[in-house]
C-alpha cells in the first residue's frame, strides 16, 4: 500500500484521512480509507471492509480520482448484497467507467468523506460531498433528507448559529465541500474521553510519550470521534474496525 | 445610457438609514484613523454581462454597470443592484439573485471573500505574477445569471448565506483568540446582528462600536492571531495558529509570522532584494509591523488578517 500512501501524501498534503462511501438506499459501507502517515503512522492503510474499491467516475474530484486510479486494483470482498437487484455487475467490475455506463440505471449516492485537521479548532473535521450517479453534487437540503438520520435532523439544523452542516472551501482542495461544524468537537470529545478509563486519560494528557501509544491514542480518538460525528451524516463505523482498533 | 457615477457606498445603505438611526442599537466606535481609512477603502468595478448569456436573450449591447464598491464588502451585497441594472436594460429578463455569479478573466470569484481580498488575489497578485504593473481599474468583472459553477463556488450566494459565512468567520476568529467561541455566542442576537448590519449598511460606527469589543479582547492578549495567507496559483490557503508573542514575550512582527510559514519567501534577515511581499487591503505593510497591532487595526470585518503574497 505504499503507492497509495504516496498518492495520498502528494495530493492531500495536510494530515488528512479519506473515506469514500457509497450509499445504496439507506445503507452505507466503507470502500477504503487512507491515513496520512504523518498523522497516524503504522496504522491500517487501506481496508476494504465491505464492497468494492470503486466509485462512480463522474462523481469524483480530481484528487480523489488519482487516489482511485491507485485503488481500482483492490479486490472487493464480494459480500455486498444490494437486495433490490438494481445494480447488476457492480461487484465484478473493476472499471469505474464501465460501472457508470448508460445501460445500468442506478439509484445511489457516492459520498466522499475527508477527515481534515482544523488548525483553528485543533480537532478533526468531517468534510463531505455527495454525488448522484450523473456526477451532480446534491444540495444541503438533499443532504439532510438522504444522509442525516431522521432523528438527528432537528438537532443538527438547530445547532450553533447556522446549523451543524455548512458548506465551505475544502482546506486542501480549495473547492466547496460540506462539513460538520467543529466548534463543539472539543467539549464533546472531552466529555467522552473523561468517561473512558483512566489509562487512556493518562495517555491523552501525555503521560506516555512513546510513539506506539500515541498512535493508538490518535487512532482511538479518530474512531471515537468518527463514530459520534459520522453517524449524523451517514457514516457508520463497522464493528470490526473498532474491535481491531481496541485489540492493538 | 452613460456609465453611472461611482456611489461610494454599498447599496444596502440606501435602505438601512432607518436602522442606523435607531438610537437603542448604535454604539459609537472609538477613534481609530487606521481602521476608518481601511473601512473607507473602495474599488471602482465595471460589471459586464457575460457576452454569450446576454446574446442568448437578445441583449448583446447592454451597457456595463459601474460601481464603487467597499473593499470590506461582499459581492453578495451588490447582487440585487447589479441584477436590477441588467434587468432594467434587458426587457423580458428577470434573473435570480441566488443564481448570479461573477468571474474575473474566467476565474469564478468566491462570493464569501471580501471584495478587496478578491481584487488583491485575482487582480494585483495575478498581474504581478505576469510582470504587469499597469492599472487594473476599473476592475472588469463579468456577471453571469446562469450555469452557477457549483464545483467551484459555494452554492447560494444570497445575502443570508453571506451573513452566515461571515458569522462563522467571526466565531472562528473568536476561537483562535480565546480557545472558545463564548464571546460571540454570549453576545445577544441584536449585538450579533449589529456586526453584520453595520457592515452591510456601510455604517462604520455601528460595526466598530460592536467589533471593538471582540478585537480588543477585553484587554487580554489573544492566544492566537486569526490570520490567513494566500499564495498565488490557487494554492491551499495557509491558516495556522499563530501566537502573537515570541519566546521572549515580545510582540511578533509580520516578518516572524510569515517566516514561520514561508521561510524561503520571508527570511528573518534579508540578504538580498526581497523575493516576496505581503499585501493587506492593497497596500504593502512594513514587515517589522507588530502582528497583533496589524490584526487589531488592519483585519477585515470578519476579524481575520488576510495576507496576500506577492512574488516579486
Amino acid at each position: 500500500m505504499d503507492s497509495i500512501h504516496n498518492t495520498a501524501q502528494s495530493h492531500l498534503q495536510h494530515d488528512c484521512l479519506t473515506v469514500t462511501l457509497r450509499l445504496p438506499s439507506k445503507r452505507s459501507y466503507i470502500i477504503h480509507d487512507i491515513i496520512h502517515p504523518g498523522a497516524m503512522s503504522n496504522t491500517r492503510t487501506s481496508t476494504p471492509l465491505t464492497g468494492t474499491g470503486v466509485a462512480a467516475a463522474a462523481a469524483i474530484d480530481p484528487a480523489d480520482q488519482l487516489l482511485l486510479d491507485e485503488l481500482t486494483d483492490i479486490p472487493g470482498d464480494g459480500d455486498y448484497d444490494d437486495g433490490d437487484g438494481e445494480e447488476p455487475g457492480i461487484n465484478s467490475t473493476q472499471d469505474p467507467v464501465i460501472e457508470t455506463s448508460a445501460d445500468i440505471t442506478l439509484d445511489y449516492l457516492s459520498v466522499n468523506y475527508h477527515i481534515v485537521f482544523s488548525p483553528s479548532y485543533q480537532v478533526p473535521v468531517l468534510y463531505f460531498n455527495a454525488y448522484r450517479p450523473d456526477g451532480a453534487a446534491i444540495s444541503l437540503e438533499d443532504i439532510y433528507d438522504s444522509l442525516v438520520p431522521e432523528e438527528w435532523r432537528g438537532a443538527i439544523r438547530n445547532a450553533g448559529l447556522n446549523g451543524g452542516i455548512s458548506q465551505q472551501d475544502h482546506p486542501v482542495l480549495n473547492t466547496p465541500y460540506f462539513y460538520m461544524h467543529p466548534c463543539e468537537t472539543v467539549s464533546l470529545m472531552e466529555t467522552i474521553l473523561q468517561n473512558q478509563n483512566g489509562s487512556s486519560n493518562s495517555i491523552v494528557t501525555g503521560a506516555k510519550k512513546d510513539v506506539g501509544s500515541i498512535t493508538s491514542v490518535l487512532e482511538n480518538y479518530i474512531m471515537t470521534w468518527l463514530s459520534f460525528t459520522g453517524q449524523a451524516i451517514g457514516v457508520s463505523v463497522p464493528t470490526d474496525m473498532v474491535t481491531a482498533s481496541n485489540a492493538e | 445610457m452613460p456609465p453611472q457615477p461611482a456611489q461610494g457606498r454599498t447599496p444596502a445603505a440606501a435602505s438601512s438609514n432607518s436602522t442606523s438611526a435607531n438610537p437603542t442599537s448604535t454604539t459609537s466606535a472609538p477613534h481609530n484613523p487606521i481602521a476608518k481609512v481601511i473601512w473607507e477603502g473602495s474599488i471602482p468595478i465595471q460589471f459586464s454581462w457575460d457576452k454569450a448569456e446576454a446574446a442568448a436573450v437578445g441583449s448583446s449591447a447592454v451597457e456595463s454597470f459601474f460601481y464603487e464598491a467597499q473593499r470590506c464588502s461582499y459581492f453578495s451585497l451588490l447582487t440585487s443592484h447589479v441584477r436590477k441594472h441588467f434587468v432594467d436594460m434587458a426587457l423580458h429578463f428577470i434573473g435570480d439573485d441566488a443564481e448570479v455569479w461573477y468571474d474575473y478573466e474566467g476565474t469564478p470569484l468566491k462570493w464569501h471573500y471580501p471584495i478587496g481580498l478578491l481584487y488583491d488575489i485575482h487582480g494585483l497578485q495575478a498581474s504581478s505574477g505576469r510582470g504587469m504593473n499597469g492599472s487594473l481599474l476599473p476592475w472588469k468583472v463579468t456577471v453571469h445569471f446562469q450555469n452557477f459553477p457549483g464545483d467551484k463556488l459555494i452554492k447560494s450566494q444570497a445575502v443570508d448565506s453571506c451573513q452566515d459565512y461571515f458569522m462563522s468567520m467571526i466565531k472562528e476568529a473568536d476561537y483562535l483568540r480565546n480557545g472558545s467561541t463564548k464571546k460571540v455566542m454570549n453576545m445577544s442576537k441584536s449585538d450579533q446582528t449589529q456586526l453584520w448590519d453595520g457592515l452591510s449598511s456601510n455604517n462604520y460606527d455601528r460595526f466598530w462600536g460592536m467589533n471593538y469589543k471582540l478585537m480588543q479582547n477585553d484587554g487580554v492578549m489573544a492566544r492566537n492571531i486569526p490570520i490567513r495567507i494566500y499564495l498565488p496559483e490557487n494554492c491551499p490557503v495557509i491558516q495556522e495558529p499563530v501566537s502573537p508573542i515570541d519566546d521572549k514575550e515580545q510582540p511578533k512582527t509580520l516578518r516572524q509570522i510569515l517566516n514561520a510559514s514561508l521561510p524561503d519567501l520571508f527570511p528573518l534577515v534579508e540578504t538580498g532584494p526581497p523575493v516576496a511581499a505581503a499585501m493587506i487591503h492593497g497596500v504593502i505593510p512594513n514587515l517589522d509591523t507588530s502582528a497583533i497591532w496589524a490584526s487589531q487595526n488592519m483585519s477585515y470585518p470578519d476579524n481575520f488578517l488576510h495576507l496576500v503574497i506577492i512574488i516579486k
